[in-house]
């Protein structure tokens, strides 16, 4: 294991996170948005406000730690991805921004009116920001990001079959994590009627996200032969063991079972993620950049590497405790009614 | 900039000096009208900061190793990518002083407990929050 794989590794370290915690932190928008009308949504709202109230910005401290490495560890594939792909990267970014902003304001509005549109801008954006991060995606695995400033084609390479449907597997996704987490926050708060309410919502996002990954091996095969074939052959342990998790899920899901749910669905998100770097190795840009050659210099990665090792240290416990406190319902956010009424 | 951050650290000496001698904050109208002001010449300084670092280093985007015309993306677009940031953060910044300008009135009102904020202290802290 070279020094550029172990930078490799950390860049698929923060971006498992990300997917994990803000993937799931984006499926509560998702919710939020489908819940339905004043009335009717109130309670589920509620709900996704008061457990992702403690935590919502932590979870995006890992696509800071992706873009830091990214920029730092391979900054040929850094110029590259962010010159071919800034529309959606900037699509991302104004729903990122626009998330926060629905968030903050949602109980602080002047006017029933404006509380209502910064419910509205928190749970589209929330659903937006994925869904261009999956474009991404798509268009890197698939080789549509050649290396150089902006020398891929500014649209299609975001805008095609494959994209598009790795965004609608990053909704469907972070809607399943979110479901799942909120069957647990939901019995957490005592309210049975919404626990029932996520875990039919957790078993419909599996199906979806289920039949999204399916039709996507699909098209993979059609659009991006080098991680189609790797993803059958070095990567396949790692596929099945995310389709196992998942159906585990969908199974305890049926049996009205909770235990145990949770690190499944995580495990089902871990599979996937990196199951797509095994079958992307030892590419950063399929077939174009690999990683040794788009590496920084050795004093670098160096550097890079002994400030993982420290942020490892100083900022794991610190978020552990966070999700810890959050989990025991020991931390309030600034609010004092509670989802039950 | 350099001016400015004189002026605010002076200020803080002489309510140093102030509440060292009298255990109270200087006793004269300039003193109160100086830290109104501070507030808003904390954020000219920031901002002259910024212009100076980055209007001052060009036209390298850093500085002897890489200039600023071989570094712009080569997308095109960018006028439109500019337009958007600008009017997103004219409509948030619009929108965060309308935020605050109510959230000051709720609370004149009492509509609203001085802790139902962001970020805000906690009055009623939760019993093993307080433990630790």
């Amino acid at each position: 294991l070279s020094k550029a794989d172990a930078a490799a590794a950390v860049l698929w370290v923060g971006a498992t996170l990300y997917a994990v915690f803000g993937g799931a932190d984006f499926g509560a928008g998702f919710w939020a948005l489908l819940a339905g009308g004043r009335n009717r949504g109130e309670q589920p709202r509620a709900l996704i406000a008061w457990a992702i109230g403690p935590v919502w910005e932590a979870n995006h401290v890992w696509l800071i730690f992706v873009l830091v490495v990214l920029w730092t560890a391979f900054s040929t594939a850094f110029e590259s991805i962010m010159s071919t792909l800034f529309i959606p990267l900037s699509l991302a970014a104004f729903g990122i921004v626009l998330r926060g902003a629905g968030f903050a304001f949602h109980k602080l509005a002047p006017k029933v009116r404006g509380r209502r549109l910064s419910e509205y801008l928190f749970a589209v954006s929330s659903v937006l920001t994925p869904f261009f991060m999956g474009t991404v995606v798509g268009a890197i695995a698939s080789g549509r990001v050649s290396v150089g400033n902006a020398t891929g084609d500014l649209v299609t390479s975001w805008l095609n079959p494959l994209s598009l449907l790795v965004g609608a597997l990053f909704v469907a996704t972070g809607a399943y994590l979110s479901a799942v987490f909120l069957i647990n926050d939901a019995r957490r708060f005592g309210d049975f009627a919404l626990e029932r309410y996520f875990a039919v919502r957790a078993l419909a996002a599996a199906l979806v996200a289920g039949a999204v990954a399916f039709a996507g091996v699909f098209v993979l095969r059609d659009d991006a032969r080098y991680v189609y074939d790797r993803l059958t052959s070095e990567a396949l342990p790692l596929v099945i063991l995310s389709g196992a998790c998942g159906l585990a899920v969908v199974a305890l899901l049926v049996r009205g079972a909770r235990r145990g749910t949770r690190a499944l669905a995580v495990g089902a998100v871990v599979g996937v993620v990196w199951g797509w770097g095994v079958a992307q190795f030892p590419y950063l840009l399929p077939e174009q950049l690999t990683i040794s050659d788009g590496a920084a210099p050795s004093a670098t990665l160096t550097a890079l590497l002994v400030v993982f090792g420290a942020a490892v240290a100083l900022v794991l416990p610190a978020l552990a405790l966070l999700y810890t406190l959050s989990q025991r319902s020991i931390l309030l956010e600034s609010e004092t009614e509670s989802p039950g009424g | 900039m350099v001016g400015i951050c004189t002026v605010l650290i002076g200020l803080g000496l002489w309510l140093g000096i102030a509440w060292w001698r009298k255990r109270d904050i200087p006793q004269t109208p300039w003193f109160l009208r100086a830290t109104a002001v501070s507030g808003a010449a904390a954020i000219v300084a920031l901002e002259s900061g910024w212009i100076v670092t980055e209007v001052g280093r060009q036209p390298w985007i850093v500085y002897n190793v890489m200039r600023t015309e071989d570094a712009v993306t080569g997308a095109s677009g960018v006028s439109i990518t500019l337009a958007a940031v600008v009017l997103l953060y004219t409509a948030l910044g619009i929108a965060t002083v309308v935020v605050l300008r109510t959230m000051s009135r709720r609370w004149r009102e009492a509509e609203i407990p001085e802790t139902d904020v962001p970020y805000g202290p906690r009055s009623t802290a939760p019993q093993a929050a307080e433990s630790s």
